[in-house]
């Protein structure tokens, strides 16, 4: 029996060690992979998982779908769960297609939309060096991953995102999770599995038009 | 008039039965009703999810969009809109008060329209005049609940939607 609680007290203690997080002991390392990450990155396709925790509601709203990127700024999630639904962002412009029906928006028009669009481009593929002086950034690492929050400074953009939390996968420095926070207490969560690096040649579906 | 009597009566039962089944309130206490939201205006179709729950201060209704912005989050108090947020396009009094005047009708009380036609699987309400006009069309599924609600607002050609999103998607 006291070895049973022996044990039980070390895998506790294991699993506390491994869950917590401590600032970045080499920023040079981190920042030379990030770099070469993204050097060397074409594109993405993975599964994603969005849970957006309602603090006053007593249920998290989750849904599901595909994720692709492609180099430079094409991003296209496309929803199979709970209804089909299909958002892209290319060249400055983002189409929806809700309910059979598209829409199509000029981002680069508006300031605060176009700073948003490079916020959640940069955040979804881990390209750190596009975030500019308007955001705060911290570091930190578990074992597992390199955890990065940012606060924008804009008050407008705030409004919107108070604050974000990236975990990056130490093994190949890619997004595993995104928290975009509205405010304290209510966030939506994105994670990103299944992940295949530099696979997409096809680029039909980042068209807008 | 004996003769017509069971007709009468007949009609009347069908009447009130009606309106006993086909009445269920959208959101109930200790459930959070979900709505797929579609708004069309002026060409544009902006598509989210409608999440609402009573509380004890009114029903809190929340609207985002799939992405996951919060759109609006508004609590409906007996006498009052409590803004809980908003996106700064929708913080204008007449556009947040047309969204009150639109929830309390769906969310708490139809009668606050005035019923204008009524099956056992459609209700057709109307309020207002003008710009303020306002046209429910509430759809019923066979066991009553609500299946889809339709809000017109014919002056400023703004039209939406709500669905019943099922469990599981």
């Amino acid at each position: 029996m006291k070895h049973l609680f022996a044990i039980l007290a070390l895998v506790a203690a294991a699993h506390t060690a491994l869950a917590q997080t401590r600032p970045v002991a080499d920023m040079a390392k981190f920042e030379n992979q990030l770099k070469t990450t993204a050097e060397k990155l074409k594109s993405i396709e993975s599964d994603f998982t969005q849970v957006k925790h309602l603090d006053m509601f007593d249920e998290d709203v989750t849904s599901k779908g595909r994720f692709y990127y492609l180099k430079d700024n094409k991003i296209s999630l496309d929803y199979s769960k709970p209804l089909s639904y299909l958002i892209v962002i290319n060249g400055g412009r983002l189409k929806i297609v809700a309910d059979g029906k598209k829409s199509v928006m000029q981002l680069n028009t508006n300031k605060m939309m176009n700073e948003m669009q490079d916020m959640i481009t940069a955040c979804m593929v881990g390209d750190l060096s596009r975030m500019n002086n308007n955001y705060e950034l911290t570091y930190q690492e578990d074992d597992r991953q390199y955890i990065v929050s940012i606060t924008p400074r804009s008050k407008t953009v705030k409004e919107y995102v108070s604050a974000i939390e990236i975990r990056l996968s130490k093994a190949d420095m890619s997004v595993d999770q995104l928290r975009m926070y509205e405010n304290e207490a209510d966030y939506t969560d994105y994670r990103f599995t299944n992940k295949r690096f530099n696979q997409i040649t096809d680029e039909s579906r980042f068209k807008i038009d | 008039m004996a003769r017509r009597l069971p007709k009468i009566l007949m009609v009347s039962i069908f009447c009130l039965a009606a309106n006993a089944v086909f009445s269920q309130p959208i959101i109930v206490p200790g459930k959070t009703a979900r709505h797929n939201l579609q708004i069309d205006t002026r060409g544009n179709h902006l598509s989210g999810m409608m999440i609402a729950r009573p509380i004890a201060a009114g029903p809190r209704v929340l609207a985002t969009s799939y992405f996951g912005p919060t759109i609006f989050d508004f609590t409906l108090a007996p006498d009052s809109l409590k803004v809980n947020s908003c996106v700064e396009p929708m913080r204008r009094p007449k556009v947040l008060a047309l969204l009150e005047r639109d929830l309390r009708v769906i969310l708490v009380d139809r009668n606050r329209a005035k019923l204008k036609k009524q099956t056992p699987g459609l209700e057709l309400r109307k309020s207002g005049t003008g710009f303020g006009k306002s046209v429910y069309t509430i759809i019923y599924n066979a066991d009553g609940s609500v299946k889809q609600v339709l809000i017109k607002h014919p002056w400023i050609r703004l039209r939406m939607t709500l669905e019943e999103l099922k469990e599981g998607g």
